[in-house]
C-alpha cells in the first residue's frame, strides 16, 4: 500500500482497504476534501472497486480530481461495464482541454454508447483538432441525435471550407430540429454567398428555434439578398421569430423593411416593438420618422428610450430635436 | 494567565483571507507567480462550497471581450454608472485583463457559452455596450478552482475565523489571529503579506424576512475583512455608497435580469410593464424601483410568462440546477409557475459590496491598501461593480503583487502583548456563565439599521441610529457563547457592528445626495459636485475614533466626451409625459 504523507488520504487509503462497502464508500466521499494532489489514485482504485455503489460514489466525483491527472484512466474508464464509470469518464473527458489527449479521445471513438461518444465529440470540439474531421463527418449520420449535435459542433469550431457541404446538407435535412439548429448556426464562418441559399431556406423550417438561429446567423452575416425573406419572417406566426426578423433587417440594411418594421410598432409584446425601433434605428431612413415618433409614446420605457435614440439616427440633417 | 508560548503560531509567506472566489484565485496566482512560497488559504466555511459562487455562476455581468466592448468603453460606462466617482485607473485594470482572465479560466475548464463555431456568444444587455457573457453550465467553477488550489499546493485551512489581522512596528501587516470555528483554539498565523478576500458586508440589515441569514449576499460574508481592515488602520471608500438590490421575494438569490434579459424576460410592475427607465445597473435603477415598490403599480415582478415554453426549460435549467436548485423548490412551494405567473421580487437588505456597487475597503490598481503589506479583492474591496469577473482578475492582481512584497521581506516580529489582550477579548463571551445571545445582540443592531439607516436617509434618523448604536458598544461585553459556534457568532456580531457604525458615518459625512437610492439623502436632496465630487474615506484617527475626510478623484485617464454624457443622460432619465 501506498504511504500517503497527507493524513486524511492516510485515514481514507486506510479505509478503502476495509472488508465493508459502506466505510469504503464514505471513505470516497471524503476524498473531496483533501487538497492533496495524490488523491486520485485512491480515486482511481475506487473507480474499479467491487462493489456497485462503491464505484457510483467515485464516479460521481471523478470531476473533483483534474482530469489531466488520470487521463489514461479516463480512457480506460470509458470502456467500464458499469454504465456510470462510463459516462462519469466521458464528462470529465469532456472537460478536458488537453491536446495531448486528442489521440487517445479520438482512439475512443470507436464505443458505441452514443453517450460516451458524444461527450468525445464535445471534448474534441474545444481541442480544434483537424484529425477529428473524417470522423466527425462520419458522425454525422449516426442514429442517435446527441451525437449528430456533437458531430456537428466539432465541424463549427474547425471552422474549414471543406466542410460545408455536409454542414449544409444536415441544416437542410436532419430529422432533428436541435441538430439542425446547430448546423445553421455554424454556418455563419462561412463566406455568405457561399451559405445564403441555405439559411434562406431554413428560414422556412418547421421548428421556431431553427428558423430563429437562420435569421440570426443572415443577420450577421449581412446577407443583403435575403431582404425579402426577412420581410416575410415578420409576419411569422411567433414573435420570437419576428423579433429576429426585425432585428436582421435593421443589420442586413433592408430599407424596404421599413412599412414592415413599422408594423410591428403596434404589436402588443413589447420585445418585438423594442426590437423593431432599435432596426429603425439601425437603418437611420427619413421613412421610419413616422413610426419612430409613434413609439415615443409608447408606455414601456425601453422602446420609448430606443425611439429617442432612433430619432437622433434618422431625422433628417438640420432639423434634429431634442 | 496564557502566555505567547500556548499559542499556535504557523508562519507563511503568504496568507490569503476568504476561499471563496477571490480568495482562491488569489493563492493559485501566487503560487504560479512563486512555486517556492508558502501560501496559505484561510476560510472561515469550507473552501469548496464557500462564497458568493458556491453553487456555480449563471453569467459574466460584465465581460470586456475583444469585437464586442473595449476596455475604455467599458471603463466610461461604469465612470457613468457611478456618477463620476471612480478610480480609473482601477476599472482600467479590470477591463484590461478581463479577457484574458476569461481565456485563463476557459482553459482550466469552465464554460462559457460560445456560438456553434466556438466564438464567445456575448450578450447585449445595457444600451450602451456588449457585456453579457452567459456561463449555462457554470456550476463547476468551484470545483475547478479546487482543482488548481491542488495542483499548485496550496496549503488550505478550512472553519478558521480571521479576526484581526497583526502589524509591526513600521506599520506593516504581519499576519492574523483566527479562532477555529469547532474548538474555539485561537491561532495566530504570521505572514508576511496578507490578501483579504472575505467578500461582501451582507449582514449590515435585516432582509424583509427578518430571517437573519437569509441576506442577498452568502450569510457567512458578515463585514470581518472590513472590520480587519479598519482596525488594523487601512481606509475605506464609498460605505455610504450602499448595495442594494433587486432579488425574489423571499428567496436568497438574485432577480437575475441577465440571466433572463437576453432570452425576453424583464423585470415588469404589477400590470406586467416595464417601468426602468436607468440602463446600468445603479442606484438610479434601485430608485426607480424602490418607487415602483412604493407606488401603486407595485409590486414588482420577473415576468417569463410570455416566454415560449423551450425559452423556460433553458431558463429553469440554468436557474434551478446552476446558481440556486433550491429555487425550483421553493417555487413549486408557492404554486408558482414561470410559464403562468410572474414572480415576486423585492428589494435587499443594505450591504456593503463593491461586486455590485462600490463601497469597500480602498484599493488601488496593485491592489493595494493603505496598510503596507495589506492587499484587498472582489467585493470587500472598493473597485466598483466588478461582480465575479472583477473578483477573479482582482484576485490574480493581489496574489501576485502580495508574493513579490513577501518576497522582499523577512519574518516579521509579532507583538505579543496585542496577540494576549485580543485573544482574551476574542473568547471572552464562552468565558461568561449568562449573558446576551450573539443572535439576539445581531437581530436588534441589524433592527436598528432597517429602522434608521436604510435610505431615504434622514438626519434625525440617523443620529438616533448611530447613538443607539454607540449604546449597543456597551452590550459586548455581556455578550454570551455557550459554545465555539456561538462564540464564532459572538465574533462576527461584532463586526455587523462596526460596519453598521460605519455605514451611519459615512451616510452623515455626504451632505448631499448621490448615487440615487444607495444615498438618497432627504435633507440634503441635490447632488453638490462643488463639494462632494469626491471619494468619503473612514479610517480609524489617532484617538482610536471613526474619522471621514475626503479624497479627490484622480484624474481620469479616459475622458468622457460632452455628447457621451448627454446621450447617456437621454437615455436615462425622461418619462413620458
Ligand atoms: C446572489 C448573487 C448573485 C450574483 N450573480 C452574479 C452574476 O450572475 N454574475 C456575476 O458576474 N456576478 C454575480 N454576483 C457577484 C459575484 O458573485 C461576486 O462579486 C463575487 O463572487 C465575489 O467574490 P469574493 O471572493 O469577493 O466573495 P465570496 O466569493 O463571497 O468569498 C468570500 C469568502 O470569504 C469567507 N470569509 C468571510 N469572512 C471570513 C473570515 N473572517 N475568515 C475567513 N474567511 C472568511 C467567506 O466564508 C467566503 O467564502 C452575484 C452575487 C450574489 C450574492
Amino acid at each position: 500500500m501506498t504511504e500517503y504523507s497527507d493524513p486524511l488520504l492516510a485515514s481514507i487509503a486506510e479505509r478503502l482497504q476495509d472488508s465493508d462497502p459502506g466505510i469504503r464508500r464514505v471513505a470516497v466521499m471524503d476524498l473531496v476534501d483533501s487538497v492533496d494532489e495524490d488523491g486520485v489514485n485512491l480515486l482511481l482504485q475506487a473507480l474499479s472497486d467491487e462493489d456497485d455503489l462503491v464505484r457510483l460514489e467515485a464516479a460521481r466525483v471523478i470531476d473533483e480530481f483534474d482530469p489531466a491527472d488520470m487521463m489514461e484512466a479516463l480512457v480506460d474508464a470509458l470502456n467500464a461495464a458499469d454504465r456510470n464509470v462510463r459516462n462519469a469518464a466521458a464528462k470529465a473527458l469532456a472537460d478536458l482541454k488537453d491536446p495531448d489527449a486528442a489521440p487517445a479521445l479520438i482512439a475512443a471513438l470507436k464505443s458505441d454508447d452514443a453517450f460516451v461518444l458524444a461527450s468525445i465529440l464535445r471534448s474534441l470540439k474545444q481541442l480544434c483538432i483537424k484529425d477529428a474531421r473524417p470522423y466527425a463527418i462520419e458522425l454525422l449520420g449516426h442514429e442517435d441525435p446527441g451525437v449528430r449535435r456533437e458531430a456537428v459542433g466539432v465541424l463549427g469550431y474547425l471552422q474549414e471550407i471543406e466542410n460545408l457541404p455536409q454542414l449544409k446538407a444536415v441544416a437542410k435535412a436532419d430529422a432533428d430540429a436541435e441538430v439542425r439548429r446547430s448546423a445553421v448556426g455554424a454556418l455563419v464562418y462561412a463566406a455568405p454567398e457561399k451559405v445564403a441559399d441555405t439559411l434562406i431556406s431554413a428560414i422556412s423550417d418547421d421548428h421556431w428555434q431553427v428558423r430563429c438561429e437562420a435569421i440570426r446567423s443572415l443577420g450577421r452575416l449581412k446577407v443583403y439578398d435575403a431582404r425579402s425573406a426577412l420581410i416575410d419572417a415578420i409576419n411569422d406566426k411567433r414573435w420570437q421569430v419576428q423579433e429576429k426578423a426585425a432585428e436582421a433587417i435593421g443589420m442586413v440594411g433592408a430599407v424596404e423593411g421599413i412599412p414592415a418594421l413599422g408594423a410591428c410598432i403596434d404589436n402588443p409584446i413589447s420585445n418585438l416593438r423594442k426590437t423593431a425601433v432599435a432596426a429603425l434605428g439601425e437603418l437611420a431612413h427619413e421613412d421610419g420618422l413616422p413610426y419612430i415618433r409613434r413609439a415615443l409614446e409608447d408606455n414601456d420605457p425601453d422602446v420609448r428610450k430606443l425611439a429617442r435614440w432612433a430619432l437622433e439616427r434618422s431625422a433628417p440633417q438640420g432639423t434634429k430635436t431634442n | 494567565m496564557t502566555q505567547l508560548s500556548d499559542i499556535k503560531i504557523k508562519d507563511i509567506d503568504v496568507l490569503v483571507i476568504g476561499g471563496g472566489t477571490a480568495g482562491p484565485m488569489a493563492a493559485i496566482s501566487a503560487k504560479e507567480k512563486d512555486p517556492n512560497a508558502s501560501v496559505m488559504l484561510l476560510e472561515k466555511a469550507n473552501v469548496k462550497r464557500s462564497g458568493a459562487i458556491s453553487m456555480g455562476m449563471d453569467g459574466l455581468n460584465n465581460a470586456v471581450i475583444p469585437g464586442h466592448a473595449t476596455p475604455e468603453q467599458y471603463t466610461k460606462e461604469i465612470t457613468i454608472a457611478n456618477d463620476g466617482i471612480v478610480l480609473q485607473k482601477g476599472v482600467l485594470e479590470y477591463a484590461e485583463r478581463s479577457f484574458g482572465m476569461i481565456q485563463k479560466l476557459d482553459n482550466w475548464g469552465v464554460y462559457f457559452q460560445k456560438d456553434e463555431t466556438g466564438e464567445y456568444d456575448v450578450k447585449k444587455v445595457h444600451h450602451l455596450g456588449t457585456y453579457v457573457l452567459p456561463m449555462p453550465e457554470g456550476h463547476n467553477i468551484k470545483k475547478i478552482l479546487y482543482r488548481r488550489l491542488r495542483r499548485n499546493r496550496v496549503v488550505v485551512e478550512n472553519r478558521y475565523q480571521a479576526i484581526r489581522l497583526l502589524k509591526d512596528d513600521d506599520g506593516a501587516v504581519s499576519g492574523c489571529i483566527a479562532l477555529a470555528t469547532r474548538d474555539a483554539e485561537v491561532i495566530v498565523i504570521r505572514a508576511k503579506a496578507v490578501v483579504l478576500c472575505t467578500g461582501a458586508a451582507g449582514r449590515i440589515g435585516l432582509p424583509a424576512s427578518g430571517y437573519l441569514y437569509g441576506t442577498y449576499e452568502n450569510p457567512t460574508n458578515c463585514g470581518d475583512g472590513h472590520s480587519m481592515a479598519y482596525h488594523v488602520g487601512a481606509e475605506l471608500s464609498g460605505l455610504e455608497c450602499y448595495q442594494i438590490n433587486p432579488l425574489l421575494k423571499d428567496y436568497n438569490g438574485p432577480a437575475c435580469a441577465y440571466v433572463t434579459g437576453p432570452l425576453g424576460g424583464y423585470t415588469a410592475n404589477a400590470n406586467g410593464d416595464r417601468f426602468i427607465e436607468c440602463d446600468y445597473w445603479s442606484g438610479q435603477m434601485m430608485m426607480e424601483f424602490y418607487n415602483e415598490l412604493q407606488s401603486g403599480n407595485g409590486p414588482v415582478f420577473l415576468k417569463l410568462d410570455h416566454l415560449a415554453e423551450e425559452t423556460i426549460e433553458e431558463i429553469e435549467q440554468v436557474l434551478h440546477t446552476n446558481e440556486r436548485p433550491s429555487r425550483g423548490r421553493f417555487h413549486d412551494g408557492r404554486g408558482n409557475n414561470y410559464r403562468t405567473k410572474m414572480v415576486e421580487m423585492h428589494i435587499s437588505e443594505i450591504g456593503f459590496c463593491a461586486g455590485h456597487s462600490a463601497s469597500g475597503v480602498w484599493v488601488n490598481e496593485k491592489g493595494e491598501t493603505t496598510v503596507s503589506g495589506l492587499y484587498g479583492a472582489g467585493d470587500m474591496a472598493s473597485i466598483p461593480h466588478s461582480y465575479m469577473l472583477g473578483a477573479f482578475v482582482y484576485g490574480e492582481i493581489c496574489g501576485q503583487n502580495a508574493v513579490e512584497f513577501a518576497k522582499n521581506r523577512s519574518l516579521p516580529a509579532l507583538d505579543d502583548s496585542f496577540i494576549l489582550s485580543q485573544k482574551e477579548r476574542i473568547l471572552a463571551p464562552l468565558q461568561r456563565e449568562d449573558g446576551i445571545p450573539p443572535h439576539q445582540f445581531e437581530y436588534k443592531l441589524r433592527r436598528l439599521v432597517n429602522d434608521y439607516l436604510q435610505p431615504p436617509k434622514i438626519t434625525k434618523k440617523m443620529d438616533i441610529g448611530l447613538q443607539r448604536l454607540k449604546d449597543m458598544e456597551r452590550d459586548i461585553e455581556f455578550l454570551y457563547a455557550r459554545d465555539p459556534h456561538e462564540l464564532l457568532r459572538a465574533n462576527e456580531a461584532q463586526h455587523v457592528l462596526d460596519c453598521a457604525l460605519m455605514a451611519a458615518q459615512a451616510s452623515m459625512y455626504r451632505q448631499e445626495s448621490r448615487w440615487g437610492l444607495y444615498h438618497h439623502f432627504v435633507d440634503h436632496p441635490e447632488t453638490n459636485n462643488e463639494d462632494w465630487f469626491c471619494h468619503v474615506q473612514l479610517y480609524k484617527d489617532d484617538n482610536d475614533q471613526m474619522a471621514c475626510k475626503k479624497r479627490p478623484v484622480d484624474p481620469y485617464v479616459i475622458e468622457l466626451d460632452e455628447e457621451e454624457k448627454t446621450a447617456y443622460q437621454k437615455m436615462r432619465i425622461q418619462k413620458v409625459s
